[in-house]
C-alpha cells in the first residue's frame, strides 16, 4: 500500500485571528477576546490507495481537495491522524511554483526539473524531449515571463511527466493543470498519463474536468466537506458525482 | 533529498534568485562594490578626526572591513526574511526542502561578500601595509560570520511567518546594532561598563577584531582568541536549527 491515510484532521488558524499585527494581538489578549480560532478543513480521512492505481479527486471548491493533497505530499502536517506514503512524492499543485520568470525557459528547465528530482545529466539528456513535449523547442531562450500562462503550463506539465516517465517519484500529484492549455496539448497530456505510468507509480489528480479524469483514471475520490464521501471504480464514483 | 542533489538544487536556485535580484539592473554586481566603498569613504570623511578611531594606520581600511562584514550579516538576515515571506507558492506547492529558501539568500550575500573581501585585499595591498600570514585564519572569521547570519536567518524566517512585525523591529534592531558593532571605532575607546559589556556579548565585535587582524594587521592569533570569535555564533546558530526545526511543521499553515 503506497499512500495510506487514518483519521487524518487538518485544522487551520481562521485568518481573522492569524497574522494580525502584533498590537491587535496584544489588545485581544487584554480584551479577553478568543485568541486563536480554527477551521477544519479535513476531518476524518481515510484513504488507501494501491500501488499503480490513477485517482482521480473530485468535490466542490473547499471541500478539501488541495488540502489533501498538500497532506499527501508532506507539505502539510495532519493535525490528529496517520500518514504513510511509501516512496518519493513528485508534485505539480500549481504551475510554476518556483519557477524564474526572469531567466530562459532552457534554464527554467533546469531548475523545475531540480525540484522535482532531476539531476544535471539527466535533465540535459530530457532537455530536448521536455522542449518538444511543451512544443517549446523554438522558444528556448524565451524568457519564461515573456511565454502565455498556458505555455508556461505546457512546460511545467512537461517537466513532470518526464520525472514520470523516468520513474524518478513513486506518487504523482496534480491540482487543476490543465488550465489553459490548448487542446493538441491536452491530447499528448492524457495520452501520457495512460502509458507514462509505471505499475508502481500512484497519480493523484484533482480536477473539475471530469471527462479527463474519466479518461485518465482507474479510481476516483469524491471529497466532500473535509471527508471522503465516495472512493472506488472512477466511472461509478464520477457518474454519481456528476448526478449530484 | 540527498546531499549532493540539495546542493545543486541550491546552486540553481540561488543562481535563479540573484538574476531575479539584478533584473534590469545596469550596473548589477558593480554595485555590491560600490555599496561599501561609498559608506566607507562617508564614515571615513565623517569620522577620520574623531577620537574613537584610536590609533589605527589605514582608518578607512579599519572601516572598510568592519562596513563589508556587518552589511553581509544585515543583508543577508533581513532579505532571507524577506524572500522567505515572498516564498509562498514554492512552499505551499512543492516539495522543496524550506531550509534551502534560507540558505539560497545566504549564499548570494556569501559571493557577494567574497568579491568584496578580495577588493579589501586588493586594497590592503596597495595601500595598507600588504598581506600578511594572518589571512590563512581568516577563513575561520568566514566561517563564524556564516554560522551567525545562517542562525539568526534561520531564527527570523521561522518566526516572521508567525508575527508578521518582526521584520520591522529587525531593521530597527539592525539599526541599534550598527552602533553597538565596533564598525567604525575600536572596542577599547568604550572604556569600562554597560556599553562595554554589550560589545563584549555581540558576536560580531570579536569576528570584525579576527577579521582586521587577519585581513589588515597580522600578528600571533591565539586559540582563544580563535575560540571567544566562534562561540557566539555556534550558539546563534544552534538556535537558529532549534526553532527552524520546532516550527517547520507550521510554517505552511501560516506562510
Amino acid at each position: 500500500m503506497a499512500v495510506r491515510l487514518k483519521g487524518v484532521k487538518k485544522n487551520f488558524v481562521s485568518t481573522t485571528s492569524s497574522r494580525r499585527p502584533l498590537y491587535r494581538q496584544l489588545l485581544s489578549l487584554r480584551s479577553g477576546e478568543e485568541r486563536v480560532k480554527y477551521r477544519t478543513v479535513l476531518n476524518g480521512v481515510d484513504l488507501e490507495i494501491p500501488d499503480g492505481c490513477r485517482v482521480a479527486l473530485v468535490g466542490s471548491n473547499g471541500a478539501g481537495k488541495s488540502t489533501l493533497l498538500r497532506v499527501i505530499a508532506g507539505i502539510y502536517t495532519p493535525n490528529d491522524g496517520e500518514v504513510q506514503i511509501d516512496g518519493r512524492v513528485c508534485c505539480f499543485l500549481e504551475p510554476g511554483a518556483g519557477a524564474a520568470p526572469a531567466l530562459p525557459v532552457r534554464d527554467n528547465v533546469f531548475l523545475y526539473s531540480a525540484f522535482a528530482g532531476l539531476g544535471y545529466r539527466e535533465t540535459r539528456r530530457s532537455l530536448d524531449r521536455i522542449l518538444e513535449f511543451s512544443s517549446l523547442a523554438d522558444q528556448a531562450y524565451t524568457w519564461v515571463e515573456h511565454l502565455s500562462f498556458g505555455m508556461q503550463q505546457r512546460l511545467f506539465m512537461a517537466i513532470q511527466l518526464e520525472v514520470m516517465r523516468l520513474g524518478r517519484a513513486d506518487v504523482f500529484l496534480f491540482d487543476e493543470f490543465l488550465m489553459g492549455v490548448d487542446k493538441p496539448f491536452r491530447a499528448r497530456v492524457q495520452d501520457a498519463l495512460t502509458r507514462f505510468p509505471s505499475s508502481g507509480q500512484i497519480v493523484l489528480h484533482a480536477s473539475h474536468d471530469l471527462d479527463l479524469m474519466e479518461r485518465t483514471c482507474d479510481f476516483a475520490v469524491h471529497v466532500d466537506s473535509g471527508r471522503i464521501r465516495r472512493f472506488g471504480k472512477a466511472g461509478e464514483v464520477l457518474n454519481r458525482y456528476r448526478n449530484g | 533529498m540527498k546531499w549532493r542533489h540539495f546542493t545543486y538544487v541550491l546552486v540553481l536556485a540561488t543562481r535563479a534568485t540573484y538574476l531575479a535580484q539584478e533584473k534590469n539592473s545596469a550596473l548589477g554586481l558593480v554595485w555590491h562594490l560600490l555599496n561599501p566603498l561609498v559608506m566607507t569613504a562617508v564614515l571615513f570623511v565623517v569620522f577620520r578626526n574623531a577620537p574613537f578611531r584610536g590609533d589605527n594606520p589605514n582608518y578607512e581600511l579599519f572601516i572598510l572591513v568592519g562596513v563589508v562584514h556587518f552589511n553581509f550579516f544585515i543583508n543577508t538576515t533581513t532579505r532571507s526574511a524577506a524572500n522567505f515571506l515572498m516564498s509562498r507558492s514554492l512552499i505551499l506547492n512543492t516539495t522543496v526542502p524550506l531550509e534551502l529558501l534560507v540558505l539560497r539568500q545566504s549564499s548570494i550575500e556569501g559571493l557577494t561578500l567574497l568579491i568584496e573581501v578580495m577588493l579589501v585585499l586588493v586594497l590592503s595591498a596597495v595601500i595598507g601595509t600588504g598581506l600578511k600570514s594572518a589571512l590563512a585564519v581568516y577563513p575561520v572569521v568566514l566561517l563564524g560570520l556564516l554560522a551567525l547570519s545562517l542562525g539568526a536567518s534561520l531564527f527570523l524566517c521561522a518566526l516572521v511567518v508567525f508575527l508578521s512585525d518582526l521584520s520591522y523591529l529587525w531593521n530597527v534592531f539592525g539599526r541599534i546594532l550598527f552602533f553597538v558593532t565596533p564598525v567604525f571605532f575600536t572596542p577599547e575607546v568604550v572604556g569600562v561598563g554597560f556599553a562595554r559589556l554589550l560589545l563584549a556579548l555581540n558576536p560580531l565585535t570579536h569576528l570584525l577584531e579576527l577579521a582586521r587582524k587577519t585581513l589588515l594587521y597580522g600578528g600571533s592569533i591565539s586559540l582563544g582568541e580563535i575560540g571567544i570569535a566562534l562561540v557566539g555564533p555556534v550558539l546563534v546558530f544552534a538556535l537558529g536549527v532549534f526553532v527552524f526545526r520546532a516550527t517547520r511543521a507550521r510554517i505552511p499553515d501560516y506562510i
